[in-house]
């Protein structure tokens, strides 16, 4: 599908060029109040003395005041009171006596003045000066760091990340403390103008995907971005695919160790998911959990997250293929305990399937929809209506609950919701060919999404790695997990990586 | 373009429209086929089917008188394909032939007509598998055997079937004889096939009523394994007894690996039973001089299961004695068999095979007296039995 990217050729953001800082620090404080369409939580403070005044200027709620209340402004006024002298004179070197430990930035752009104070600037003016002072002294509420809630592990960290992005890089900062971690920073959005950064390891990440993320990243035309998911579709590769092409994450262990492998992560202000990329299939069977735990687990474990998508994706269709056109393939005594249940009911196998994994989709849609204290409500009336009204009804067989439910159960033992979800639209399709063409309706579609899948990239690496192309030697992290001694990376152990 | 190209082939396979699709409700489920000889030389099948509705039990209906497990539907017709044709009149919904599980076919039948336009229909039809078990009936019709309701199972075809699987049954054949066995032997190997017989245990009863299950007494309605069915070609030639059928499982190897076998005593009458297993047969004829020679060598070890005889198991004597006696014994039987074998002029045990892949030079030679060769052939047999275990006890009480 082509990419609408909008070619808005005069951002709003850019029409204050005509105006220039003015040596009245009134005046100023006048200009920003217009541009800025008079907003209630401007804070502005002229303190005049004598001959001169400085004024500063914030947003309520952006900055710290303790900050400012303590550390600038007693030294400020006392500098100031001190080298009142003269009309003409313009007090400059106060730099020194702020005694906050943050980026002093000075400007004579009076655009930048606006972009700044609405990042969380405090601007300073002084009276007769020519520029502006940008103290930049951001913080604002933010949630506490919590356990996320998309993805549970038993044992690993708690934490996860939250909206604010100097928040996430900390939470990467202390689990990699390599002077060779990068953050290299973006502005995306041509209304929102959201910083989003791009991290990796120097000398360990993948030039190649590295070099597409950034310029994709920097090429991006969007009009606003809120969610790594919308920054996710307008970077990922051409072409329409079903599958997730970068791995969404919450969680900052699992983010290290994807850059310690030589990955990428983008992280964005404003949501706690962040992108690890590039991304292979394999890679949404693998949890962090799995190198938490001990190998022999974490391998059985992995292996049945391969049979849960798999029969979250195939199940359905193969039960209304094999009573539909191989019954010679079903047990004997299955098939006549099969056959008595469809005894009597209205409608062929695959409309019996259609209806209840929509009734599925329906319920789980509206589980997570559903203000919380009517969960409990919705889910008794889910469990009466699949698992028993439905049956005693004669309206569909108990053996599809059986199939509807396994199927549901097994979409849910994935760690990563994108993948599932692949795997849940593409039921459907797969259902659609059994019911037209049998088990060779199946293997057509499977072939196609098999094809589909070696010719994937995720920034411009194949997504199938390592099957296709294929490497013997990275099979030990596939399918199965080996035991970490395993390896033969001695120096990677040591923490020498990178000498 | 390419998008739409390949969505156009995707699409392609939609067009099959679901031809082909059968829903379950709409097949009849064949669990065994009996094939009789009809009145004025016709054919007659019997077709017997499950009964989904019966066997959703309480579960869907309630109410409801309780039906039949499986109904049986008979039809007739000149020859086995105008039969099954003429079936399709009959039922309201699909024959569906996967599921067999055995094809029976009457004693009189077997004898008079043959067998081959049964096998020819049933291997050239593509819904059949060759693997399900062949079986004569023995005294009876094969109708009135599918007919009977038999008590454990729910179909008396789901009944024999069951019976020659389990393990420790008199004949003990590893997988039974199955059709594709049959046409083996009597079209590849040149041989003359055996087929596994059946009969009822009551002959005069009849079991075709549901109520007849109520009753305490299973024999009623039983059915059981009778010894095997010997084919001259296609026709049915005789029936071997128990003993023969056994030895003919042991020669041919066709046997379960553990099998129980029973001896009679010298002296006093009693019998030894004992479980024979690990073993080892060899058995292959031998031309020389022109003149035919068959050996059979049987090694295995034997646990002890019951014993009547007054053999004194704590002495090595006694050990020696019996391990003599059964070897004896065995070696009778398995003689007495191939005696049989050869007074009745058919191959049954594959001697001719063996002799034209064994010594195929030789075979050419001879080839066109075998009927004098293998009524003159020699017999040889060597029975050598270990006593592994005598059981939980050693000696019998000692009678006062």
């Amino acid at each position: 599908m082509r990419r609408n990217r909008s070619k808005n050729a005069s951002p709003p953001n850019h029409t204050d060029d005509s105006l220039i800082i003015s040596k009245d620090v009134e005046q100023n404080i006048k200009q920003i109040k217009q541009s800025l369409g008079e907003p209630f939580d401007f804070i502005s403070k002229i303190y005049s003395f004598k001959h001169t005044a400085f004024a500063l200027c914030y947003i309520d709620g952006l900055i710290s005041t303790e900050d400012i209340e303590l550390n600038v402004i007693p030294p400020m006024m006392d500098w100031f009171k001190e080298n009142d002298s003269s009309r003409d004179y313009v007090i400059k070197d106060f730099k020194q006596h702020i005694q906050i430990p943050k980026k002093l930035k000075t400007t004579t752009e009076f655009s930048e003045v606006l972009q700044s104070l609405l990042r969380g600037h405090v601007i300073l003016f002084v009276q007769k000066g020519t520029e502006a002072y940008l103290i930049s002294d951001q913080r604002w509420e933010t949630r506490g760091i919590e356990e996320p809630s998309s993805q549970t592990m038993v044992r690993g960290p708690r934490e996860g990340f939250v909206e604010t992005l100097s928040i996430n890089s900390t939470l990467i900062r202390r689990r990699i403390t390599n002077p060779k971690l990068r953050f290299k920073t973006f502005i995306v959005g041509e209304v929102t103008q959201t910083t989003v950064i791009v991290t990796y390891i120097e000398g360990l990440v993948n030039e190649d995907a590295l070099k597409i993320a950034c310029q994709r990243i920097s090429d991006c035309k969007a009009k606003e971005v809120f969610e790594t998911g919308m920054l996710e579709e307008l970077i990922e590769d051409k072409g329409y695919t079903p599958f997730p092409t970068l791995i969404d994450t919450e969680r900052p262990d699992v983010v290290s160790s994807a850059l310690a492998e030589g990955k990428l992560a983008i992280m964005m202000e404003g949501t706690p998911f962040a992108l690890i990329g590039p991304a292979t299939l394999i890679s949404y069977f693998q949890t962090a959990e799995d190198y938490y735990n001990r190998f022999d687990l974490s391998t059985f474990l992995r292996l049945i997250r391969f049979i849960a998508f798999w029969i979250a994706f195939a199940l359905p269709a193969t039960f209304v293929a094999l009573t539909t056109f191989h019954q010679e393939l079903i047990p004997t005594d299955l098939l006549i305990s099969l056959a008595a249940q469809r005894e009597g009911l209205p409608f062929p196998a695959l409309v019996e399937a259609l209806v209840m994994e929509t009734v599925f989709e329906i319920l789980r849609e509206a589980g997570i929809r559903m203000p919380r204290p009517i969960g409990p409500a919705v889910s008794i009336v889910g469990a009466i209506v699949i698992g028993e009204a439905a049956v005693s009804a004669g309206l569909v067989s108990p053996a599809i609950v059986i199939v509807v439910s396994l199927t549901a159960i097994s979409s849910f033992a994935n760690p990563y919701y994108s993948i599932a979800g692949s795997a849940r639209m593409l039921r459907f399709i797969l259902m659609l060919f059994a019911a037209s063409a049998g088990i060779f309706g199946i293997f057509i579609f499977t072939m196609i999404i098999c094809i589909h899948l070696v010719s994937l990239k995720s920034l411009g690496q194949p997504y199938m790695v390592p099957f296709a192309p294929f490497s013997l030697k990275k099979q030990k992290d596939t399918l199965l997990r080996f035991p970490l001694w395993w390896s033969k990376r001695k120096n990677r152990r040591n923490g020498e990586v990178l000498k | 373009m390419k998008f739409y190209s390949s969505l156009l082939l995707t699409l392609l396979i939609f067009l099959g429209g679901c031809s082909g699709q059968e829903e379950l409700n709409e097949l009849l489920i064949l669990t065994g086929i009996g094939v009789d000889l009809g009145e004025d030389d016709t054919v007659k099948v019997t077709f017997q089917a499950t009964n989904p509705q019966a066997q959703a039990g309480g579960e869907a209906g309630g109410g409801g008188a309780s039906q039949a497990n499986s109904y049986t539907f008979e039809s007739e017709g000149e020859d086995m394909v105008e039969a099954v044709f003429n079936a399709r009149d009959l039922l309201s919904r699909k024959l569906f032939f996967p599921h067999i599980s055995s094809l029976l076919i009457s004693e009189d039948f077997a004898r008079e007509r043959g067998v081959h336009e049964v096998s020819d229909f049933l291997e050239r039809h593509y819904e059949i598998r060759d693997s399900y078990l062949l079986f004569i009936t023995k005294g009876a019709t094969a109708a009135s055997i599918l007919n009977t309701f038999t008590p454990l199972d729910n179909s008396s075809t789901k009944n024999i079937e069951s019976l020659t699987k389990v393990r420790g049954g008199t004949l003990s054949i590893k997988n039974g004889t199955e059709l594709e066995d049959f046409i083996r032997w009597r079209y590849g190997d040149d041989r003359d096939p055996v087929v596994m017989g059946v009969e009822k245990v009551n002959k005069q009863s009849s079991s075709t009523n549901t109520e007849d299950l109520n009753e305490i007494e299973g024999n009623k309605s039983a059915l059981r394994l009778t010894g095997l069915a010997l084919f001259d070609k296609d026709y049915l030639a005789d029936w071997l007894s128990y003993k023969d059928s056994i030895a003919w499982a042991i020669i041919t190897k066709e046997s379960d690996n553990v099998r129980s076998y029973a001896v009679k005593c010298p002296e006093d009458g009693g019998t030894i039973g004992f479980l024979l297993k690990e073993m080892e047969v060899k058995a292959e004829p031998k031309l020389v001089n022109d003149q035919l020679n068959y050996s059979v060598q049987l090694e295995g070890h034997i646990n002890l299961q019951g014993l009547n005889c007054k053999i004194k198991l704590s002495t090595e004597q006694g050990v020696n004695e019996l391990q003599t006696i059964i070897n004896e014994d065995m070696e009778n039987e398995l003689q007495t068999a191939l005696t049989n074998a050869k007074e009745s002029q058919l191959d049954y045990y594959g001697i001719k095979n063996q002799l034209s892949r064994n010594q195929p030079d030789e075979w050419k030679k001879l080839k066109d007296d075998w009927s004098s060769l293998y009524e003159n052939m020699s017999i040889e047999t060597d029975v050598n039995i270990y006593l592994e275990s005598p059981g939980s006890r050693v000696d019998n009480n000692e009678a006062q």
